[in-house]
Formats: C-alpha cells, structure tokens, sequence
C-alpha cells in the first residue's frame, strides 16, 4: 500500500511538491503567528519600559522619620514598612536620606541650595574624582556646586545648613563629580527632581555617608525608600494592587508618594491593545488564506484522482484500500511537511526578531505556536479529506468520464456567510459606534469586502467569459476565444482569479496601511516630539537656557528654548519662548505671545556694579542681613549680601554686585529674620549711578509680591512711599530663614493654554498649579487645544520667562531642551554649545517615527505585511499546483486541435493565454477590490507607495503564470510528443 | 476534387530498434473505402498516423497524387482529414465549438463554419447536443461529434480510426453510410477497424498482422 502511495506522488511529482510547500507554508504560518506575537508583544512591552522615564519606572516613597536611636535604624524600619506592603522581588529598594539644606562658603556669601543626599550607591552613577565619602561628614560634591561655593580642589572644607539641625554642619570635600550625560535615564535615581544631578546645576545634590546624620543633631531625618523595576518582566497586572497597598500605608504612615507607574502602564496597555488589534487581522487573513489554498489545490488534486478512484469502485477495492489510494498522497505530503513547516516558521520569527526588533534573546519555541501548528496541520487534513470526499460523491459514471463535479450548496453557504460577514464590517465601520471593538473590526472589513468581491468574481467569471468566448469564436476570433472559454471551463481558474483579487487586495491594503502608519508615526513624533529635532540639554538655570538660545539664534528663526516639567495631576507643562512658537508649526505666534505673554510690569534690571537699597529703620535692632538675588545676562545667578546696619534712621546700603556692569534683572530681595522695623523707601544702582525706583513706585503694592510658599505667612505693607514685610510663621517649628521681597514682575494669574474642552477657559477647574516646583500658584486658562505640540495629550503650554520668575527659584530640576525648527543650520547644535548649552542628547523626528513604526500598529502591520507576502507565495504555489494537474490534459487537447488543423502560431498563443489570461482577467477585478478596501479602510493613497508592491505582485503572479503556461507550450511543441499522444 | 494517398514501403517504429509496421504499402483511390483490418496493437492506428503525417516514417514514404506528404500541417494543407481513435476532442468545448472551431482553423469563414457545424452536427443526430461540453456526453456521443468534425472538414482524404467502436448498430450504421457519402464524393476514405460488418462494406480491405500487411480484398 505505501508503495502504491508512493508511486502514486511520484505520479504528480510536480504538484506534489508543490503540495509539500503549501502545506510547509501553512504550517508555518500557523507556527509564526503565535511566536511573532508573543516576540511582538516581549518587544513591546520592553520597548515602553526602555523608553519610559526613570520617575515611571519606579516608586519614590518619602517620609520625615524621627529618629529613634539611630538614623540608620529609622531608616531600616521605615523600609521594612515598605516592604510588607510591597514584597515583590521585582522591586529593587533604593534607600536614602534627601534633605533640604544651603550649602555655604566660608564667607557665607556664596551659596548653594543644594541638598544633602545619603543614596549608597551613588558615586557609580557619576563621574568621580576623588573618592567616595565613607567617613563622617565627608561629602561628595559637583563641581558646578564647588565652583559656586569658591571651592577649586579636594579637602576643602563648607558649610552647610541643614534644615532642622540647630548647628551647621562643616563639610569635608573628599571627591567631587560630574553628572553623567544619560544621568536623568539612569533608573537608580527614580526619576526624583532633586535628586537627579545634572550638569552646570550648581543645586546638585552633596552625597555624604549615613554617618554625617548619625552624627549630626536632627530630631528626624527626610527618609527615602525607592522602588525601582529594574526589568521589563515585572508582572504588570500585580501594579493595581500594588498601588492601592502603597496607598493605604502611605496613608496610615504618613509617606509622600510619587510613581509614574500608571503611565508606564496605560502606554504598555495602548501599545499591547493596538497590537492585539492589528496583529490578529495578519495573522487569520493567512492562516485562512493558506488553508483555503491548500484544500484548493488538494481539491483539485483529487479530481485528478478521480477517474484512478472511479475504476477503484469498479474492480471492488476495498474502502480502507482506496481511502489510502486517493487521501493518503495528499496526507503523507502535509504530514512530511509539518516538521519543516514548524521548523520554517520559527525560521521566519527568529529572523524578523534579529532584523526587525534586534533581539538576539533566545526564542524558545513554545507550546502554543507548535499548538496553533498541529492546529492547522489538523485542519488541513481534515479539509483534504473533506474536499476529497465531496470530490469523491458524484456519479460513478461521470466519475469515469471525468465530468467537473458540480457547484455545490456548501460552497454557496460559504459564499453567503463571507458577504454576510462582509457586510456587517462595512456596517459597524460606516455607521457603527467607534470603540476597540469597532476598531477590530473596521480593520477587517476591507480584507472581508475584498474576499467577499473575489468570491463574487469566481461567480461571475465562468458565465461572463463563455459568453464573450463563445462571442469570439462565432466572430472566428479563435485565440481571444479559446482563452476566454479556458478561463470559463478550465479547472480551478475560477479559484484563481478568486486568489488574484485577495492577494492582490491584501497586498494593497498592506501596503497602504504601511505607508499610513509611517506618515501617522512621524506625525506622532512630530506631536510628541514638537519640532523636527528637539535636542536635551542641560544649563546652570532657565534663563541661561533663554540666554543661550537668543545668544545662538539671536533672530529667532530656527531655535526655541523649552522647559518641561510633569504636573501633579497628570499634565506636562511645556513653558516655552512664547515669541518663537514658530519654530514649532501650527500656531498662530501673535496671538498667542499676547495671550501668554502678557504686559507687565516691568523688570528691574541692574547695570551697574552695586545696588543701593535705601532703607529706613524705624528703631535700632541687631544688623541684619539682606541677600539680594538678581539673575545675569548669561543666565547665571548673581546673589550679594549686604548689612543694615543697627542704627535707627536713614540709610543706603549698598549690596554689591560687580557681575552685574551689563544688566542683571533683580529677582528679589531675602531677609534671615522678619525685618519688621526696615521701611524700604528707595532702590538705585551705583557704578553707574542711575535711580530704579522711587518712593512712589517702591510703595507700588503691585511691585512687590511674597515668595508663595510664605504668601500666608508674609505680609507686605505698602504705604507713605515706603514698603515693608513682617513674616510670621504659622508653625513656629519650621522657621524660615528665607524671608522674600519677591519682585512682581510676572502675571498673576499665570495665563496657560491647555489641551482640552473650550470650557476650561470659562470654568475654574484648573485655577492653580505648582508648575515647576513648590506650592502651588494661581493660574488661569486663556485658550485651549485639541493637542499641543510637544504635549499632545494632556499638555500645558506656558510662557518660560514669565513661569521661572514666579518659580520662586533659580535652581531647575525640569527638563530643558532646544526645540530646532526646519531652518536650523547644520551646525545648530555646535552654535548652542559655544552659547554655554551641554547637549544631553539629540531626538529627531526620524528616529522618533522609526521607534513609532516599531510599536503598536506597527508590528501588527509587521505581521500583516509578512501575511501578505505569505498569500502571495501561496497563491503562486497554487497556480503551479493547479497548472501541473492540469497540464497533461491541456497539453492532449491543445495537441489534439493542432493535429486537427489548429496551427501551431495560435496553438502557442492558446497556451500561452492559459493561466496567464486567467491572472489578467483577475487583475480589474483586484484592482475594483482594492479601491473598495482602500475606500473603507479610508486610505490616502500615495501612488509611490502602493503601485511598487501591487505592480511586483501582479508580475510576480503574471509570471508564474506564463510559466506554467510555458511548460505546456512546450510539450505541446516537443518533438515525438505526438506520437506519445497518440499511444 | 480527387485524389490518391500511397503508402510506399513504409517502416515505422516509435523506437529505433523496434517497427510497429514493416514494408507496407496500400493506396487509398478516391471515390473509395480502404478498410484496415487486424487485432488490436496489430498496427491500424499507427498506419493511420503516418498517412495523416503525424508519424515519420523510419523508411518508404507516405504521397498525395505523387507528392511525398512531410508531416501534419502538409497534410492538412492538403486536407488529410484523421478522425483519431479516441475522438481528439477538446474536452473544455462544447460539441459545436469542437466543429466550429476546427472549421475556422483549417479555413472556413465563421458565418459558413456556424451553418456546416450545424449541419454536420444534424448529420450524426447531435443537433441538440451542440451546445453541451464534451464531457458532458457519452462516449458514443463523443464519436459521432468527432465524426462531425471529421466530415465538416469535406477533406479530400478522410482517415477515420476506429470511429464505429463505441456505436450502437443504428449509429454504427449511419456513420457508415456518411463514409461512403464522403466516398461518394470524391474522397479517399480509410477505415480502420476491427469489427468485419464495418470492413465489409469497404472497396478493399487490408488486413495487418504483427506489422505485416496483406490486401485481403481490391486493388492493390
């Protein structure tokens, strides 16, 4: 029996083979799929996390913990508190101490707000010199800090004041550092603003051992307990609970809480639902493809088979013996093939994961890829079986003579259900709600409507070509004739012309649906990214941001100075160089510069070498100390610090700031104490001498504002040409030695457009926000968005220089960047560089869409152009299969018209107008069914795009078809062949 | 319109070490039947190829009124008609496209194709089966549209092998007669056969035997 197998497929050598890849093919397939999904979805996920801030990879717990003991033993309590709520090994524990404190030179003159950070660890993730405090009050410190403090070498000694310690702290400079360029990617930091050293930040953290607090006399200490995913396999359905554990017990224990998690979560689930979305669409379309392929083309193999079966019946072979005679062939081929077939395609995945995704990680094969495999293997078989019994239930007598099986009810039904399917798509895609669900289906309506169109052809063809055929043959058109009856009668080019139009169809949409996601992702990055290339950068403030991008584009055409910064609620806050928003398309400069950048007062600015304060004391206290702060023109901070002196009366003080020759721009103005008995009356400058504000204008109560986070605490009185503050405290244990005559130089509210309903600009719900750093402060909505540049969902767009004048700060803990505008020259970045910028890094709008195309939808669509591809090789494999059945028969009556008088010229003609002519009479009908997908998949079609891949497929297919059509030409013209015919 | 076909000393084998006929010779006159007689694998078809042209012979030649016949487009320029054994139909055309476009190949223009497929189709009593597949009718069928097509050609030599095999008696007979109206008509007629009441009613009978011939009856 297995010999008769055998030689029965040595028979059909050529469709037996073919056979043999088809089944491969579709084995593969059904391998592929599973694997290319879960790699897609391993890609995916690792791709967020790789690309997610430090701040939403982590948790970053703080609470103020008094000491008991020892600080280490508060601090080691206070991590196993954290670690009952959150035990996950997953979870790597950074501990620390954060505090808050001002860093002094000798002279206390020169200062810095640095804080004092114990994070073991930490001297890894920079660049160091020196070595590594151990000791007690050994300190590591950056550079840009010891350069303000006046400190040029190592051993140096400072002060610093740290905030609840009665005593200051003398600090021993042991190593110093410079921050790493990537320094705000590196996880170990948990994305904390204060902690994050940056370069040119002179309010970089000091890092110093545990045994400086030890040591030092604190009541409590600022404890830190950072929980970092180091990894992307972190069980992301465990993170709700998580969260709402680390809720309660920050709650019960009274923690700070700050975890970015949920965005690394949404963004993980929006790319994983668009992959479940577009992956599987791929992925049915060729499973189904290639089994329906396949049980054509065993179909019509066992017609081949049918008359061998018919005399089987005849001579009473038995059931078993013919069951193997007729299915076995077809059998053994698909059961050989399958080992290949899982074998290809985990070939097919592995080398898409290498070139596509670069991941050179194992690919273990799993047990649902070789599932889906043995699924389709089963169905398959099942299918050939089926197809061959159906072939197998007609007369025996038709049988013998070999009449086509007539059109069953079956293959109607089945027509039926695939338009009716079709139907319901375009439907739900054309009137249909829009939710995930319509989403998945508004994608397979195209690829449905194109099916449906190719069975309708295979319909319509057999009549509409007998009728022209029969027309031409009347007219003595014999060849035009003879091909149109071909494609009306031969054996399966119906099916053909059905596979053309799908395959050409998917091809379209394919490519379509590539080209739309490219231009999407570069939309997207344009969106997210803001400008074409946006560069990160790092400067010793703000304005010396603002500073350095006037000083390389001082026309303002192609660069734009941006700071961001995340919002407590879930907005980022872009604040930009309003007057250059042209730099970023889409928005109308003017009137948003009058919106966001409204007239103010007008700064005070310095440009002189001193700045007198004239100063009435209304009776004599200890001298006391008043800091003036005042930023440069590069940018840099310039504070001084001056005495007023015990005497009650009249007098100038004089504060001197030599930095300030070519213009600085007061900011304010800080006492240690509450200066109650000081009337500020005057302010000029000395060097040269020039009056700034006279007495009116100095008790303009509009002038002067308090520092927000003592704006309850701090009251200004304006009045007899003099102003006055007298602060107290509301909590007598926090005592602020920072007492501010802030200027009042930027709007109050802060005017902010928000992405957003239009109604946020008449209601009150976002009347305040801390914007960069501290409490909060008053803002309102001027004008709102569909989508912000930079920030196209929940963004805010502020001015730069009006949001850091009323940050109360000069230290920067947001991001800042150099948004570059089309104009930008090519050596925009080195133009920046000699300005004082440090580049961090470079995002551009093409990297930025490349990453794009390789996340969500795009690797789906990876998937859908590997289906397509699949189907077309499929489809050429049953063209070859259909053709080598058919080609004997073919080859007898093209022999048998030529021997009739046919002549040779248009018996070539004939046989070369075969499969051939099938293939291009199909390719109308592609071409309508492209247009109909494209129409409901809503395509904008680029001709550069679709018009390569159709034209190479309908070569591609037109060439299989001429080859097969040239194999039968061939015999028919063989010499001899005649008479082997004739035999 | 007639003519003679001669077979002269022809050889022919479809392998080289091997004839299937040897040294035979036969004439086919116009205005007459030529029976060829003789089991089955005695030869019948294989003579029958060689004097459409389809088969070369290895030695002796194959003429029409003297000239050598080269192969099987010299044949049917010179309207050799060959009705083949197993009928030589397009299986993928109905009976009438079968004729019609036979007709139109060898020459016929397509309105004068149309009214003699109809006729010769009418002539074998396939009137009504001209527009059904081939496949779509029996075997007898199938013969007497092979025969339509044969004698729609009005070939002024018709070869017809084994075209009564699959006939019941009355078509058998019917066939018969169309033949000897071709005869009648001025053509050669050669029939290969191996039913007796068929060879019977021929002018002359040869008979083969192993690749042998013997004229059984005529003229040589």
């Amino acid at each position: 029996m297995l010999r008769l197998v055998l030689a029965a497929l040595r028979y059909r050598g050529g469709a037996t083979l073919a056979l043999f890849l088809l089944g491969v093919v579709a084995v593969a397939a059904g391998v592929a799929v599973p694997l290319y999904t879960m790699a897609a979805d391993r890609f995916a996920v690792e791709s967020e996390f790789r690309h997610a801030a430090p701040v939403d990879r982590s948790i970053a717990i703080t609470s103020q913990t008094p000491v008991i003991d020892s600080v280490e033993y508060s601090l080691q309590t206070l991590v196993t508190e954290v670690r009952e709520s959150a035990p996950q090994q997953e979870l790597t524990a950074i501990t620390g101490i954060l505090n808050r404190g001002i860093a002094l030179d000798s002279t206390q003159e020169l200062w810095s707000a640095s804080p004092l950070a114990v994070r073991p660890g930490a001297c890894e993730h920079v660049r160091m010199t020196g070595k590594c405090p151990e000791a007690a009050n050994e300190a590591l410190v950056s550079t840009s800090t010891l350069s303000r403090l006046g400190l040029s070498g190592l051993d140096g000694e400072f002060r610093y004041n740290l905030a609840g310690s009665p005593e200051p702290l003398i600090l021993r400079v042991v190593g110093s550092y410079e921050p790493e360029l990537n320094t705000d990617r590196d996880s170990f930091w948990a994305g904390r603003p204060q902690l994050v050293p940056q370069p040119l930040r002179v309010a970089n953290p000091v890092f110093t051992p545990i045994q400086t607090f030890e040591t030092a006399d604190v009541e409590s200490i600022y404890a830190t307990v950072d929980l970092v995913i180091t990894g992307p396999d972190w069980p992301y359905e465990q993170l709700g609970d998580l969260r709402i554990d680390m809720t309660k017990a920050a709650a019960e224990n009274g923690y700070e809480l700050n975890d970015g998690l949920p965005f690394l979560l949404r963004n993980i689930q929006q790319a994983r639902d668009r992959l479940r979305i577009s992956a599987p669409l791929g992925a049915v379309t060729l499973l189904l493809l290639a089994l329906a392929i396949l049980i054509l083309a065993a179909g019509h193999l066992a017609r081949g088979r049918q008359r061998e079966n018919a005399l089987g019946v005849l001579r009473g072979t038995l059931g078993r013996h013919r069951f193997f005679l007729m299915r076995g062939p077809t059998l053994v081929v698909l059961l050989i093939g399958a080992p290949f077939g899982a074998a290809a395609g985990w070939l097919l995945v592995r080398a898409l994961t290498l070139t596509v995704f670069g991941d050179e990680g194992p690919l273990p094969m799993s047990w649902q890829a070789l599932a889906a495999g043995g699924v389709v293997l089963f169905l398959a078989m099942v299918g050939v079986v089926a197809t061959e019994r159906s072939r197998r239930s007609g007369p025996l007598l038709e049988a013998l003579r070999g009449v086509p099986p007539r059109q069953r009810r079956t293959g109607l039904i089945l027509d039926f259900v695939v338009a009716a399917l079709a139907l319901a798509a375009i439907g739900q895609t054309l009137f249909g709600e829009q939710n995930t669900t319509s989403a998945g289906v508004a994608l397979a309506a195209p690829i449905l409507a194109a099916v449906t169109l190719g069975l309708l052809a295979t319909r319509l063809v057999r009549p509409t070509a007998t009728l022209l055929g029969g027309a031409r043959l009347r007219r003595g058109r014999l060849v035009s004739g003879l091909a149109a009856i071909q494609l009306a009668r031969r054996p399966g080019a119906a099916q053909v012309v059905a596979l053309v139009v799908i395959c050409v169809a998917l091809v379209g949409l394919t490519a379509d649906a590539w080209d739309r996601t490219a231009r999407e992702a570069t939309a997207q990055a344009v969106a997210q990214l803001g400008a074409q290339q946006v560069l990160t950068v790092a400067a010793e403030s703000r304005p010396a941001l603002l500073a350095a991008t006037h000083k390389a584009d001082p026309e303002g055409k192609w660069a734009m100075a941006v700071s961001r910064a995340r919002l407590g609620h879930g907005r980022t806050m872009i604040a930009v160089d309003t007057a250059r928003l042209g730099v970023a398309s889409g928005y109308d400069t003017a009137q948003l510069l009058r919106q966001l950048h409204p007239p103010v007062n007008a700064p005070i600015v310095v440009q002189g070498t001193g700045l007198v304060l004239e100063t009435t004391l209304l009776e004599a206290v200890a001298p006391t100390p008043v800091t003036a702060v005042l930023l440069g023109p590069d940018g840099a901070t310039v504070t001084a610090t001056a005495l007023i002196a015990a005497q009650a009366g009249d007098q100038a003080v004089e504060i001197p700031v030599p930095a300030c020759a070519k213009g600085c721009r007061l900011a304010w103005f800080s006492f240690e104490r509450s200066p109650d008995e000081i009337q500020l009356k005057g302010l000029r400058q000395s060097g040269p001498d020039k009056v700034l504000l006279t007495g009116p204008a100095m008790a303009s109560a509009a002038r002067w504002r308090a520092s927000f986070d003592l704006a309850s605490e701090v009251t200004i009185t304006a009045k007899d040409d003099t102003v006055s503050l007298r602060y107290r405290p509301a909590d007598t244990r926090r005592i602020s030695r920072d007492i501010r005559l802030q200027v009042a130089d930027a709007p109050l509210p802060l005017p902010v457009a928000v992405v957003g309903p239009r109604e946020l600009e008449e209601t009150q719900e976002m009347s305040a926000d801390s914007l960069f750093t501290g409490v909060e402060r008053p803002i309102a909505v001027v004008r709102t968005f569909d989508s912000l540049a930079g920030v196209p969902a929940d963004g805010v767009l502020v001015d730069l220089e009006y949001t850091d004048r009323i940050a109360d700060s000069v230290d920067n803990a947001a991001e800042l960047q150099v948004w570059l505008g089309p104009a930008a020259p090519d050596d925009a970045i080195d133009r920046l560089q000699a300005a004082g910028l440090v580049l961090v890094r470079a995002d551009s709008v093409a990297e930025r869409a490349a990453r794009g195309r390789l996340s969500g939808d795009g690797l789906g669509l990876r998937l859908q152009l590997i289906a397509a591809a699949l189907a077309v090789a499929l489809a050429l494999l049953a063209i070859l299969v259909l053709a080598d059945t058919d080609r004997r028969n073919r080859v007898a009556e093209l022999v048998s018209l030529r021997e009739q008088g046919l002549s040779w010229h248009r018996v070539r003609r004939v046989a070369h107008a075969g499969y051939l002519g099938v293939v291009v009479a199909a390719l109308p009908v592609a071409l309508v069914a492209c247009a109909v997908a494209w129409w409901l998949a809503k395509a904008h079609l680029s001709l550069f795009s679709v018009a390569p891949p159709l034209l190479a497929t309908a070569l591609v297919m037109m060439a299989a078809a001429w080859w097969a059509d040239h194999r039968v030409a061939r015999a028919v013209a063989a010499p001899g062949l005649t008479a082997e015919a004739g035999q | 319109m007639s003519a003679t076909l001669a077979v002269e000393h022809i050889t022919v084998g479809y392998t080289s070490d091997s004839a299937v006929l040897r040294d035979i010779s036969v004439v086919a006159r116009a205005g007459e039947l030529l029976a060829v007689t003789g089991s089955s694998g005695a030869g019948k078809t294989t003579l029958l190829r060689a004097m459409a042209g389809s088969l070369r012979p290895s030695s002796g030649s194959v003429t029409m009124d003297g000239q050598p016949v080269r192969d099987r487009d010299d044949a049917i320029a010179r309207r050799i008609v060959w009705m083949p054994q197993h009928n030589g139909l397009a299986p993928i055309l109905t009976a009438g496209e079968n004729v019609h476009v036979i007709l139109v190949a060898n020459g016929t223009s397509p309105d004068d194709a149309r009214r003699i497929t109809a006729e010769s189709l009418e002539s074998v009593g396939l009137a009504e089966q001209a527009g059904q597949l081939v496949e779509e009718l029996s075997g007898g069928q199938q013969q007497r549209a092979a025969i339509a097509r044969g004698l729609a050609l009005r070939g002024v030599v018709v070869l017809a092998d084994e075209v009564t095999s699959e006939l019941d008696a009355v078509n058998r007979q019917r066939v018969l007669d169309l033949l000897r109206a071709e005869a009648r008509r001025g053509a050669a007629v050669v029939l290969a056969t191996h039913d007796p009441e068929a060879a019977a009613v021929c002018d002359a009978e040869l008979h083969l035997t192993d690749g042998t011939a013997e004229l059984v009856r005529g003229k040589a």
